[in-house]
């Protein structure tokens, strides 16, 4: 931390960066949407009989399924494992079960059509008499539905909007600003970020995202708040002006913010490595928030709310409400 | 306290957590050949069509969730034909071969007279069959389910998915493919009852002229399918039963494609602007039929294409079968990560956070399987991590107060009080911010957004009720064993160490 570091100078420096990063993920976004797992492609699915004719066989059918994508050199992207047939008025199991393989839209047809004949030979081969059926289908991706969506947004601006009252009430309308200002800048720009990085996400993954975003942001900047209150109310802050209060405050309490982060990075990190694809693949993205959130409120946070300090100081002096330094003098006479 | 009372409440505290670390965490067999097996809480907990999915005892299935293959009137499954084909007479397998044409290298049949115009589809299937998709997904939608899902297979199928906490996943399917008008008539039986909406009037009106809108609602335990009727359903419906008596049964049939969906016994005249249908219904089957009927008021026409579902599937966790084990593991990492940087950092006031941790874990775990819309899902066990991580800096908040207050000279007793008067209101404020961030997104948002909203609410409250209340105290238990209570914490006494 240099002296001085929140000046007024270099707000418009980041939000400019925050605006180009807006930007490019808006634009993306119209262009492309988040990189969705929809779950579109060829499907490649074995039914069998796993009551009579293949009892027991479900892993050696797997296997023949695999060796024969490997030998015709295509690779799966997912892979749905043995899921029983159910009945569809009792959801009772008929015996059947059914394990399937998703690749590509690009995947060649005669490719997978070639595999479907090796399998259904070698199967049979392997399994005499064996019930067996292999369909390859085209799935387009699954319809994103709008409703939870825009709920969704509403809900996190409703909420971050009261919270933030509280935080006015508590901390100073100035804080509150700068702290709703903070929240929907960490969820827009993490979206964004979303966008532009084309992680690939779940459906409700983009929302769990905007929702963590939001937590992350008002857990750093309550934390600031806090440091900020617990330092003001030292009689020395009170002869400082703002931008030196506030700068020496920085000082005091980024270390305090990189530690709740590092916690923070600690789980996403653990939980993304010990984690299957799926689960990695939401864990570890949400490093994303993190690094915004710590961004807002380390240096984003203090620049904004010097300018709110600023004017505040300016309205209670006209007031004639600000008393600070005669307190101060007060208390070292 | 005293040592005595202090080590009577600390075992105490300690074996009820061991048996709820155990109840909640560890299942276990009963016997020795493996016939009885005890469930842990965790185990029987609602898991969600990502992380869930495993059998119990073979005969409930937790998490995951069921697939099926809706197939439009004219289309069926390759498996299907195959099998019809190979059922039929030798003389009459030429003619059913001519009467499909294959699709999609086989993955479904065709039916040449309903499908086909010549060789190609013909654009009024086409334009059927997309209504039906568009009600289709539409209803899905309204289900508000995480874990739903449509998509449109091989162009002329459509595959859903529900998830497994779903109860009424079998009806949904079966009832969610019906398309067509909504129709409502009226007599002794389905197959004489008259049409009394839509009714000619001059000119024909949908079925929207006269009901507004299907609702559902609970009220004190009793669930009702709503019907808001237009001045002229109203009337329509006044009309037509007028003559009815208590003696004669009549009924009022609500259809879909000419089909009952609810049958209502008529045994006097109704005349109501709302008309409210209970019976059987429970919360889930009332949304449920209303969100068909009102799908269908405002979309059904008589050229949409039925659909019946095909092949049903129960499917694992979407994530794989290991994925839940693997968190499990991860979460057990960050247990651990957390216990010994307490302990290097506080000595044995680690013991403290531990049981705080563990008290605020097993809280959670237990909400998660009590209440009924919570299912362990990536959303909820992210809410789980904000709190517990929420907990863990509390608690270290609350420490490094106290330490502060005992360099300055405070007595252990009165450094601790002291050190969580001063903290007091931080923590409180950091905890009902992100509450109340919770439970207000909860009441607006929906399914995955609303389960990790609600699980943080609870999860902030949880953590704050042991950071504030159960971790003090368990200090204040385990304070009394130590001979030397600065070692026992870690903390110095700065200005001690300088006079040394």
């Amino acid at each position: 931390m240099t002296k001085h570091f929140y000046t007024l100078k270099k707000l418009p420096l980041f939000a400019a960066i925050s605006a180009v990063i807006l930007i490019a993920g808006i634009v993306l976004f119209a262009l492309f949407g988040f990189s969705y797992d929809a779950g579109a492609g060829k499907s490649f699915s074995v039914t069998y009989d796993a009551v009579v004719t293949i009892a027991d066989g479900g892993d050696r059918v797997e296997e023949v399924c695999e060796d024969t994508f490997s030998s015709l050199g295509i690779r799966y992207e997912k892979k749905t494992e043995a899921a029983p047939d159910i009945d569809n008025n009792s959801l009772s199991e008929t015996g059947d079960y059914t394990v399937s393989y998703l690749f590509s839209e690009e995947t060649s047809a005669e490719k997978l059509s070639e595999a479907k004949e090796t399998v259904a030979s070698a199967l049979a081969g392997e399994f005499e008499g064996a019930d067996v059926y292999i369909v390859v289908r085209t799935q387009e991706a699954a319809h994103s539905f709008a409703e939870p969506a825009w709920r969704g947004a509403v809900a996190l601006l409703v909420a971050v909007i009261v919270v933030l009252v509280y935080i006015g009430f508590r901390f100073g309308w100035g804080r509150a600003l700068t702290g709703l200002c903070l929240t929907v800048h960490d969820v827009l720009l993490t979206l964004a970020l979303l966008a532009i990085t084309r992680i690939p996400v779940a459906f409700a993954s983009p929302l769990l995202f905007a929702a963590a975003a939001a937590v992350i942001s008002l857990l750093l900047w309550m934390v600031q708040c806090m440091k900020m209150r617990e330092t003001f109310k030292d009689p020395a802050f009170r002869t400082m002006d703002a931008e030196e209060a506030v700068n020496e405050c920085g000082r005091s309490s980024y270390k305090t913010v990189l530690y709740v982060a590092a916690a923070l990075a600690v789980v996403f990190i653990v939980l993304g490595a010990v984690a299957v694809a799926g689960t990695r693949a939401f864990f570890l993205p949400l490093l994303l928030p993190l690094a915004v959130g710590a961004y807002s409120s380390l240096v984003l946070g203090p620049t904004l709310y010097l300018s709110m300090k600023k004017m505040d100081d300016r309205s209670n002096a006209k007031k004639g409400r600000y008393v600070g330094k005669k307190k101060a003098e007060k208390a070292e006479e | 306290m005293g040592k005595v009372k202090s080590a009577i409440v600390l075992t105490l505290i300690t074996i009820v957590i061991a048996v709820l670390c155990v109840v909640c965490f560890v299942p276990f067999p009963c016997d020795g050949n493996g016939l009885n097996y005890f469930n842990s809480i965790l185990g029987i907990a609602e898991k969600d069509a990502e992380l869930g999915g495993y059998l119990i005892g073979e005969t409930e299935y937790v998490g995951g969730g069921y697939s099926a293959v809706y197939y439009p009137e004219g289309v069926i499954s390759g498996r299907d034909y195959e099998n019809n084909l190979a059922a039929a007479a030798e003389d009459e397998k030429e003619e059913y071969e001519s009467e499909y044409q294959a699709y999609a290298d086989g993955a479904i049949y065709l039916e040449k007279e309903t499908v086909l115009d010549g060789e190609n589809v013909s654009e009024s299937f086409k334009e059927g069959f997309a209504r039906s998709v568009a009600i289709l997904e539409d209803r899905f939608e309204r289900l508000h389910l995480s874990g739903a899902s449509v998509r449109v297979v091989d162009d002329y199928t459509v595959k859903v998915s529900l998830p497994a906490s779903y109860e009424m996943a079998g009806a949904a399917f079966e009832y969610l493919g019906r398309m067509g008008e909504l129709s409502v008539s009226f007599g002794s039986d389905e197959a004489s009852a008259e049409t009394v909406i839509p009714v000619q009037r001059g000119t024909e009106h949908p079925a929207s002229y006269y009901i507004k809108k299907v609702t559902s609602r609970t009220a004190s335990g009793v669930s009702y399918v709503i019907l808001d009727m237009t001045d002229e359903g109203r009337e329509a419906i006044a009309d037509a039963t007028s003559a009815v008596s208590s003696s004669s049964s009549s009924y009022l049939y609500f259809n879909i494609g000419g089909e009952a969906l609810i049958t209502l016994t008529v045994s006097e005249q109704i005349d109501q602007s709302s008309l409210y249908i209970s019976g059987s219904y429970d919360e889930e089957s009332a949304a449920l039929v209303a969100t068909i009927l009102d799908t269908t008021l405002k979309g059904g026409t008589e050229d949409d294409i039925a659909l019946s579902v095909g092949e049903m599937h129960r499917e694992q966790a979407a994530y794989g079968n290991n994925a839940l084990m693997m968190l499990y593991i991860g979460l057990g990492v960050l247990l651990l990560c957390s216990a010994v940087f307490f302990f290097v950092r506080y000595g044995r006031l680690g013991f403290a956070h531990l049981y705080t941790l563990l008290i605020y874990l097993i809280a959670m775990t237990l909400c998660i399987w009590a209440i009924d819309f919570l299912t362990l899902g990536l959303g909820s066990v992210l809410a789980l991590l904000f709190g517990a991580i929420v907990l863990s800096v509390s608690d270290a908040m609350a420490y490094e107060y106290a330490r502060r207050e005992f360099a300055t000279g405070k007595t252990m007793t009165f450094a601790v009080k002291s050190g969580y008067k001063k903290c007091f209101w931080h923590i409180f404020d950091m905890h009902i911010v992100l509450a109340a961030l919770g439970f207000i997104t909860y009441f607006i948002a929906l399914t995955e957004l609303s389960v990790f909203a609600f699980t943080l609410g609870i999860g902030m409250f949880f953590s704050g009720l042991c950071s504030l209340a159960i971790g003090r105290f368990c200090w204040y238990i385990m304070m009394p064993f130590a001979k030397d209570k600065a070692k026992f914490c870690r903390f110095k006494r700065e200005e001690v160490e300088e006079d040394d």
